[in-house]
């Protein structure tokens, strides 16, 4: 009498399951590390002109500030009367001022909008 | 080798890219088996699992080191693979849920055998099993990964995945049971 051996369906499972793994094709790895150093390139470009911080700031402020004075100046020594008594001069003053302003608001809409999209890509996913 | 693995996703974290190859040859195969569960097309399996191991370069920052990488990565490639799907709109297992259920008792019936003649592969049982019952008996078979790590993966329940995991597993045996009586007749 054949006694019937018993059966190892965890074993039989777990080897029938291997005949079932795909295999990458040959340059599937390259391809992988071709994109991501790509990525890379691409993170590093545009991090490089989308951080605006507190000297950028104080840039603009700058540079708002010298265009003043030197209508300041042009306008002293054109009409030869203080320029904050001329109205020619504060009406300079608040063009510039308003230029300035509206390139900074612009400049602080963009960064925020920029950092709101790089934090949704990183998305924690674990 | 998880102590290794982390040093090389500290490595990659400063800035080293090369070493995450190391990553892409050890769960290359893994990953395009897990997409392939989910979209059944080898090529797009192989576009999930390039996607994935892209987003998990980027994201390595947020890898928690309390699970293993291979639990966190395989959550990331079962995530591409259903947006894949969804945007693809790849139809469900052509095989239906009920279907599915009875598969196991219908595999061991005469008429199947017949039916068929045999011609069942493992491959076509997978394939017919619906893609969480596939996927989740390649997670504890091939990777021999917990109950608790598959839950993790698919964010299920681990009463969801027993029960899934036991259907599967009948569909598996009543395949063997098939196949040994079979090679013994």
């Amino acid at each position: 009498m054949i006694m019937k051996q018993p059966i190892d369906f965890e074993k039989n499972n777990k080897m029938l399951l291997q005949n079932t793994k795909l295999v990458a094709s040959d340059n599937f790895s390259q391809r992988v590390m071709h994109q991501i150093q790509q990525e890379k390139a691409l993170i590093s470009q545009k991090s490089s002109y989308s951080t605006m911080n507190a000297s950028d700031t104080l840039l603009y402020f700058l540079i708002s500030s010298s265009i003043i004075f030197c209508i300041g100046v042009i306008c002293f020594f054109k009409t030869e009367q203080n320029p904050l008594e001329n109205s020619r001069f504060i009406t300079a003053i608040l063009f510039v001022g308003f230029i300035s302003s509206i390139t900074w608001f612009l400049l602080i809409v963009d960064n925020f909008r920029l950092n709101k999209s790089s934090k949704k890509k990183k998305t924690p996913v674990n | 080798m998880l102590q290794n693995e982390n040093d090389i996703i500290q490595q990659v974290l400063e800035g080293n890219t090369v070493a995450f190859e190391y990553f892409v040859n050890t769960y290359q195969d893994m990953a395009i088996t897990i997409a392939f569960r989910i979209c059944k097309n080898k090529q797009d399996a192989e576009d999930i699992a390039q996607s994935a191991f892209v987003k998990a370069y980027l994201n390595l920052s947020t890898f928690q080191k309390k699970s293993k990488f291979s639990s966190w990565f395989y959550r990331i490639v079962y995530h591409t693979a259903l947006t894949f799907i969804n945007q693809h709109k790849i139809p469900e297992s052509e095989l239906d849920v009920n279907e599915a259920k009875h598969l196991h008792s219908s595999l061991s019936t005469e008429a199947f055998v017949h039916q068929n003649e045999l011609k069942l592969s493992i491959d076509s049982i997978v394939e017919k099993l619906p893609k969480e019952d596939a996927l989740i008996i390649t997670l504890y078979y091939l990777e021999e990964m917990s109950i608790k790590e598959i839950a993790s993966v698919l964010s299920w329940t681990l009463s969801n995945v027993k029960i899934r995991l036991h259907r599967a597993r009948k569909t598996l045996e009543a395949f063997n049971e098939l196949r040994i009586f079979h090679q013994e007749s």
